[in-house]
């Protein structure tokens, strides 16, 4: 093959390929979406850093020093840290059980991963409220027996699991059904046990898709709004997360506060999309699966 | 070394002996089960019914981890995030404390076996580093590591070109003789077969038809199917009278044994048929086709209805396309006919 490439000419730079527009249509196609980023997009972010740094530096921090403000970090920290790794868990053996074995039921277990993408995240956390609320189905046995789920730490990271259960799976999925079970089964006749193949073996081949899956699962985590706002109760310094944190602070016309504990999200967002980028960038096709093997 | 099945759904009633140290092949058409017969061997897969036995020791009920074979896949499976020398080194390092070699012998057998494959100088390469070629020897010298009571090469060259393929099996004959390691591979090319091994286990849809040397396949094929699978050949319809195989009214100089009487088809390969003159011999046809193989010449002799037989004749050749000939039986395999 590498003998044919040679032989042929390089092909000439300017020469347009034949999936190329003209120039105009080229330069109207990018200058709209352009326009559409800057409106929806750029603009916002400017206007969330501009309001948060309207009464300077001082101002800006002082957002931070309050009580109710740091509790909210806190809880959305700890949220965040309880739910990450359950869904890590959970979309590593959902994913690692749809594309290496074969069972009944399986596109319906697929289709269900997909649930909470497709319901509204109010809804879901609706769902909760009923499940494990006062009134709820079994809320009142966990109340007979002192356990607080809803409007509490537990009703909060039910939520936030379900809303974000599908990001490692979504992304683990068509990566593990492509690489298949052959690198398995070589260890396995290499006398390496189930879980040593799985750390030695399908671990690694996923670890990049895996982070990537627990990025994005991880900034949902974090900006959930609408499961959480539902189960959560709004009680301040106690059950309001970030997000929860700046509609209160918005609602009560304090928009420097609130656009400064904004400007973290906004923060957040930005760094998981450098690293998101980073990692696609410099391991695309770990990511994607189909790397040349 | 005994190795007897109950077929999965894909196997039936399978009964194979693979002898120590031989090299056997098990060929087939896709979908024959020689892939799942291989696994079952290795574990991998489990029998509906029967047992596995590695020389007395019955396996059956062994997971595939304890089993000690080493296994060669057609697309490789090398560890692809491993370098070379931690991919042949693997089978080592995952054993228990007890029986794991200490490091420098781990680093010396990886170095001999690195040696043996002729890839030394290749230990830090990544797998996708490597050409094909290269990376199913890594494959092998990774499965002889754990020094396994069998080794089971499944199409090892079935994703290689020819040219590679080619001197693949000569080194995998070489490997064997040099090793003694009692090996099965699976294939469906017939010449690998032929070429390889010491002995050839023809399967077809599930069924064992025939063991056998190379030699013993190709001139006493049990059935019908071997006859067709190994080569060219070509069925004529034909009846057993007084122990003489007659086809269309002529006898075939093929015995048959007295007793039988009654259809049979006779199954000639293109040396087993020369042309003669219209009218005499057992057929009649004309020629549609002329191609040179090598130091021969294969022509095509069709009929009117459109069967078409091959026939081998020399280099230089007065036929020409379009002529009709005769064709004259010089021998054949005979089956009774059902």
């Amino acid at each position: 093959m590498s003998d044919l490439s040679a032989a042929l000419p390089r092909p000439v730079e300017s020469q347009l390929s034949v999936v190329t527009e003209r120039k105009l249509v080229r330069w109207v196609a990018i200058g709209i979406a352009l326009a559409f980023l800057l409106l929806f997009l750029v603009l916002p972010l400017i206007v969330v850093f501009a309001e948060a740094f309207k009464r300077g530096l001082a101002g800006y921090f002082a957002a931070f020093q309050e009580e109710d403000a740091l509790s909210a970090i806190g809880l959305t920290l700890t949220v965040a840290a309880i739910a990450v790794p359950l869904n890590l868990v959970f979309g590593l053996a959902a994913s690692w059980a749809i594309a290496k074995f074969e069972f009944k039921g399986k596109s319906l277990l697929i289709t269900l991963i997909d649930l909470p993408f497709s319901v509204s995240p109010v809804v879901s956390g609706l769902i909760y409220l009923l499940l494990f609320g006062a009134q709820g189905l079994w809320g009142s046995w966990f109340m007979a027996h002192g356990i607080k789920i809803a409007f509490a730490l537990p009703g909060i990271v039910l939520a936030t699991v379900f809303v974000t259960f599908p990001f490692v799976a979504r992304q683990l999925i068509p990566l593990m059904q492509e690489q298949g079970t052959t690198e398995e089964e070589a260890a396995l006749t290499l006398g390496a046990s189930g879980w040593r193949t799985f750390l030695t073996v399908t671990l690694p081949n996923i670890k990049w898709g895996l982070l990537y899956g627990v990025l994005l699962c991880n900034a949902r985590a974090m900006g959930e709004f609408g499961a959480v706002s539902v189960v959560s109760g709004h009680i301040r310094g106690l059950t309001n997360t970030i997000p929860l944190h700046v509609e209160i602070l918005y609602n009560e016309y304090n928009f420097v506060a609130a656009f400064a504990v904004a400007s973290l999200l906004a923060c957040l967002a930005l760094l998981t999309l450098a690293l998101k980028s980073f990692l696609e960038w410099r391991h695309g096709a770990d990511l994607a699966g189909g790397a040349s093997h | 070394m005994t190795k007897e099945f109950g077929g999965a759904a894909a196997l039936h009633d399978i009964d194979l002996t693979v002898r120590p140290g031989e090299l056997l092949a098990l060929l087939g058409p896709s979908g024959s089960g020689k892939t799942t017969l291989l696994r079952i061997i290795a574990g991998l897969v489990e029998a509906d019914r029967g047992h596995v036995f590695f020389g007395g020791l019955d396996a059956t009920s062994l997971p595939v981890q304890k089993r000690q074979v080493g296994f060669v896949f057609q697309h490789y499976a090398l560890f692809r995030h491993m370098r070379v020398a931690d991919n042949i080194a693997y089978g080592l390092q995952v054993r228990e404390r007890a029986n794991r070699p200490p490091k420098a012998e781990i680093r010396r057998r990886t170095a001999e076996l690195l040696d043996l494959v002729q890839l030394s100088g290749y230990e830090s390469r990544f797998p996708a580093q490597l050409s094909g070629g290269q990376r199913q020897r890594v494959a092998l010298a990774r499965a002889l590591a754990v020094e396994p009571r069998v080794l089971l090469l499944d199409e090892p060259f079935g994703a290689l070109d020819a040219k590679v393929r080619k001197d693949l099996r000569a080194w995998l004959r070489d490997i064997h003789e040099r090793t003694g390691k009692t090996t099965v591979f699976v294939t469906h090319d017939q010449d690998e077969a032929l070429e390889l091994a010491d002995r050839v286990a023809i399967l077809n849809q599930g069924h064992l038809e025939q063991v056998g040397s190379p030699d013993d396949v190709q001139d006493h094929p049990a059935t019908p199917f071997v006859m067709t699978f190994l080569g060219q050949a070509a069925r004529f319809s034909a009846d057993i009278r007084d122990g003489r195989v007659l086809v269309n009214g002529k006898p075939v100089p093929v015995a048959a044994q007295r007793s039988t009487i009654g259809r049979a088809s006779l199954y000639c390969r293109p040396w087993h048929l020369t042309p003669t003159a219209i009218g005499q011999g057992h057929y009649t046809g004309t020629i549609s086709g002329i191609r040179r193989l090598g130091s021969i010449r294969r022509i095509e002799v069709s009929q009117a209805n459109g069967t078409t037989l091959e026939v081998e004749v020399p280099l230089r050749t007065s036929l020409r396309l379009g002529e009709e000939i005769g064709l004259e039986i010089l021998d054949g395999v005979i089956f009774r006919d059902d």
